[in-house]
Order: C-alpha cells, then sequence, then structure tokens
C-alpha cells in the first residue's frame, strides 16, 4: 500500500497480461501450498503421522484407584506401569459404540506380536458403576479379548472422567435401573511413561492397521527412551 | 465438517455454558499477535489520513468502524472459551466457524479505504493480485471446504491433527480471499467485472448451502463423532446438526444475495447495451 502516485493501469491492462489457463496454473499452486502447508505443519507437530489426534505437548495420564473385574483392589499408575494402556470410558449396556471399541480394540492387540502385546493392554472404565459390578464386567470384557475392566465409584469416577476430558450422562431414564448414558467416545492411548499421546474417536477404530501403526509407534518410542536412558545412566 | 475430537474436559465440568462462560477470556496467540499487529497497522494509517482532506474523503470514520468491528468479533471469536467447548456443540463449532468466514471478512473488507494505490506490476500489488484472483480464490475456499470437511476427511492424520489449530485460521484467510473477489477494495489490482463476481459469489456460495440444506433436512446424525456425544444446552445431536444447517444457511445468506444482486446488475447493464456504465 502506498500513497506515492504511480503510472495508471486499467483494469483491462491488468487482466490482460493473465489468460484463464494461467489463472488455473496459479490456483492449483495455491491449493498445494495450503495443502501442503499443512502437512509440514501436521509433520512439525508431530514427526509421526499418528493417525490419531496427538497431543502437541504429551500430558503425564490421571492415576486412579478402582476395583478390577475380578473384584481385586486395581490401581492404575500410569508412569510405573511401564506399559502401553488404550483407555477409554464406556459402560456394558452400551448397545453400539463401546462394544464395537473393545472388539476393535482387540483386533488391534491381536495384530501385534506377541513381545508388543506383553506391553500393551486394553482398559475399560466403566462409567457406570451402579449396574457395571465386577462380575459383569468380567463376563463383557472377557466376551470381547483380553480387555480389562475397572469399577470406580462415585464421586472418584467423575473426577478421573474429567482429569481424563471424558464426560457422561445418564439419559433416556425410564427407572432406577433403566437407563442409558450418553458418554463421549475417545479412545487415549497412554505411553510406557505415562504420558497421553493419542486420541482416536470411535469411528476411527475400524481403521485397525492404522491404529496398530500407532500404537506400534508409541510402544517403539517408548522402548527407545528407556534405551536412552539407560544408556545415560552411568 | 471436520468433527473435534480433541479432550472435551471444559464440556464435562459445564454442559450449560452461559454468553458469559462462551465469551470468557482465553488468549490464543497465533490469532491474537497477528491481529493486533493489523490493528495497529491499519489505526495508525487511518489517523494520518485524516490530517488532509483527501484522506478523510478516501478514509472515511464508517470504514473504521466497520474494520474495528471486524477485529472486535474476531478477538471475540478467537480469544474466548467458545472455542474449547465447541466439542460439547457442532452448533456452537458451525457457529464459531461461519463467524469467521461469513462476517468477520467482509467487515474487514469493507474497512479498507477507497483509491488505496497499488502498482499491479511491483511487489505487493503483483502478490494481492495473483491472491485475489477469483480462480485463486475460489480454488483455496473450495479446498479448505472440502478437505477438512467432508466426513472422508476424517481418515487423514493431516486432517486430525491440524483441524483444531488451523481450520479457524484457514477459514478466516480462505474467506478473506473470497470477500475480496466479491467486494473488489482492491481494483487497482482486481480488474473483475461485476458479472464476473456475482457468478463467482454464486459458485463460491453454493457449496455451503448446499451442505446448510442437507443438515438441514437430514433424519439421521450424518457426522459420527457426534451421534453418542454429550451436548450442551441438553440438545440432542440432530437438534445440534439441524442448528448448525440454519446457521450455515443463513450466513451464507448475504453472499449469495450480493451475488445475486451483481448478477443482476450486470444483466441490466447487458441489456442497456452499454449505454450505462458500472
Amino acid at each position: 500500500m502506498t500513497d506515492q502516485p504511480i503510472p495508471a493501469v486499467s483494469a483491462a491492462e491488468a487482466s490482460s497480461g493473465r489468460p484463464w489457463y494461467v489463472s488455473a496454473i496459479l490456483a492449483v499452486c495455491a491449493i498445494t501450498l495450503v495443502l501442503g502447508g499443512a502437512w509440514v505443519f501436521a509433520r512439525i507437530r508431530s514427526p509421526f503421522p499418528f493417525y490419531g489426534t496427538a497431543y502437541d505437548t504429551p500430558v503425564q495420564a490421571a492415576a486412579f484407584k478402582g476395583t478390577d473385574q475380578d473384584g481385586r483392589p486395581f490401581a492404575f499408575s500410569p508412569a510405573t506401569d511401564r506399559k502401553v494402556t488404550a483407555l477409554f470410558f464406556g459402560f456394558t449396556h452400551c448397545p453400539n459404540i463401546c462394544p464395537l471399541s473393545l472388539a476393535y480394540l482387540d483386533k488391534v492387540r491381536l495384530s501385534l506380536t506377541p513381545a508388543e502385546q506383553a506391553n500393551f493392554r486394553v482398559l475399560l472404565v466403566s462409567v457406570d458403576p451402579a449396574r457395571d459390578t465386577p462380575e459383569r464386567l468380567r463376563e463383557y470384557v472377557t466376551f470381547f479379548g483380553k480387555a480389562q475392566g475397572v469399577q470406580i465409584a462415585e464421586p472418584a469416577l467423575s473426577r478421573v472422567a474429567r482429569a481424563y476430558g471424558a464426560s457422561y450422562e445418564q439419559a433416556d431414564i425410564k427407572s432406577a435401573s433403566e437407563y442409558q448414558i450418553n458418554h463421549t467416545t475417545a479412545t487415549y492411548l497412554i505411553d510406557a511413561a505415562g504420558r497421553l499421546r493419542v486420541i482416536w474417536d470411535y469411528t476411527q477404530l475400524p481403521q485397525v492397521a492404522r491404529v496398530t501403526a500407532d500404537v506400534r509407534y508409541v510402544l517403539g518410542s517408548a522402548v527407545s527412551a528407556e534405551k536412552a536412558q539407560l544408556g545415560a545412566q552411568p | 465438517m471436520t468433527a473435534p475430537i480433541i479432550p472435551a474436559s471444559e464440556v464435562a465440568a459445564n454442559l450449560n455454558p452461559t454468553l458469559a462462560d462462551l465469551l470468557a477470556l482465553r488468549p490464543d496467540p497465533l490469532m491474537l499477535v497477528p491481529a493486533l499487529i493489523v490493528a495497529a497497522l491499519y489505526f495508525w494509517r487511518f489517523v494520518q489520513s485524516r490530517r488532509t482532506p483527501e484522506g478523510r474523503q478516501r478514509w472515511p470514520i464508517w470504514k473504521a468502524v466497520l474494520f474495528g468491528l471486524g477485529l472486535v468479533l474476531l478477538l471475540l471469536t478467537t480469544q474466548s472459551r467458545a472455542a474449547d467447548l465447541t466439542s460439547g456443540s457442532m452448533a456452537l463449532y458451525m457457529g464459531r466457524l461461519m463467524m469467521l468466514a461469513e462476517v468477520v471478512p467482509p467487515l474487514l473488507m469493507l474497512g479498507i479505504p477507497w483509491n488505496v494505490k497499488l502498482d499491479p506490476r511491483k511487489g505487493l500489488g503483483r502478490v494481492l493480485g495473483v491472491l485475489l484472483d477469483p480462480w485463486v480464490a475460489l480454488g483455496v475456499w473450495a479446498a479448505v471446504i472440502i478437505f477438512w470437511n467432508i466426513p472422508a476427511g476424517f481418515n487423514a492424520s493431516v486432517v486430525t491433527n491440524t483441524a483444531a489449530a488451523l481450520l479457524p485460521a484457514l477459514y478466516l484467510l480462505s474467506s478473506l480471499m473470497v470477500w475480496a473477489v466479491v467486494l473488489r477494495p482492491l481494483p487497482a489490482v482486481q480488474p473483475a467485472t461485476i458479472g464476473s463476481r456475482g457468478w463467482f459469489g454464486l459458485l463460491a456460495a453454493l457449496p455451503m448451502m448446499t451442505v446448510g440444506m442437507v443438515w438441514l433436512y437430514s433424519p439421521d446424525v450424518l457426522y459420527t463423532p457426534y451421534v453418542n456425544a454429550l451436548c450442551l444446552w441438553n440438545l440432542t445431536p440432530l437438534d445440534n446438526q439441524q442448528l448448525s444447517g440454519w446457521i450455515m444457511m443463513l450466513a451464507g445468506l448475504p453472499a449469495l444475495a450480493l451475488a445475486f444482486i451483481q448478477l443482476f446488475a450486470w444483466l441490466i447493464a447487458l441489456a442497456d447495451g452499454g449505454t450505462q456504465r458500472e
């Protein structure tokens, strides 16, 4: 922008130097720049092309305590457990999302090598502690493979859910024991150092190979970090 | 439409946010710093222009008011907690994007003073001549809409990992290009006639209006991340989708109306056989 006088250029003159095909080529270049720029931006944020939504800066996952599907006290200590965990919040009366999530996460687990499987687990935290007793949780999670079910009593459950950014609410209430629960549908991938790395929405889980690639990268990066730590020790 | 699947901790905390909650300050330096720099430059030049009668004529106060209003709305949209609550409301998500695409850009464009002297063969004039080429503007706008908004895009890693951070800025910038073509604030580098601007406006508005219609009349929730989502203000996911359709259509109406006006003006000029000029 300038206030200095410039030689007059008519509209016709300005347009005369650019035929339509030049404009079209410029448009293709602009589109390439926008999409390429987005790709570069994504790679700067995360060198690995995660299928799920990667955390910009890995956040420490919250620890919690509850009761597992065998009725035993369960303590989730992500920073010290040394396992990669796929965690999601659901409930056993869920008609669609939770069964699908468990089924696909088990497919992901099965697509890993035995050595990788030993360092990976799937955790279902029930958002319906009143109906999801340990017995019912055991029956449910074992039906879908080798996930682990955890019951956490209120109000601790709501604190844990909030710490992960999950939420839930009773809906379609017909009686004290007959209702549905609306809940957020994310699965959180926590690395062996206890950091939240990736979120998948349940609609992404059917892409098992791509979810597995995310898990493998997080499993691998955990091993590399551990090796680096051991190497740094005197 | 790209569904926000980022953590919804804010949603979990409050399912009935008030307007004050939505507008509570939440600074986003990536948008804030450029907006403040642009505001400072604009108003500095505006104050300078008030020193001469020619400057006052070229840059009336109402233009500065419109530009200021656009900036205030931009800051309200990008620097408030509403950005954190969109995972619980498709309508809020769409309202925010439409504010950036259909309200802020025309206000900013109308705020540009008349007779800005630019040489289309040099520097900034040359760059703007390319950016405001209707083909380029339409291409970028369509790329943003298609790549980040069709459900198939959910599978692209680059979409899931850039939507929250880039999409508001992309909507704003690509819409600024589109509105600049439609309103033609820089005639020195924008040779388009009123007819071509009308056709351009029609083409640019149609995809958005079509999507809005589909959302409005679809009996099912089309975007699965919202099927079982916990929604703000006790709305169902379908309510949210229909509301989003209304928002998109209403937001697109001014641009569509303007396109028709420009087309009619062009038709009248054609009918007059060139005896009247634009």
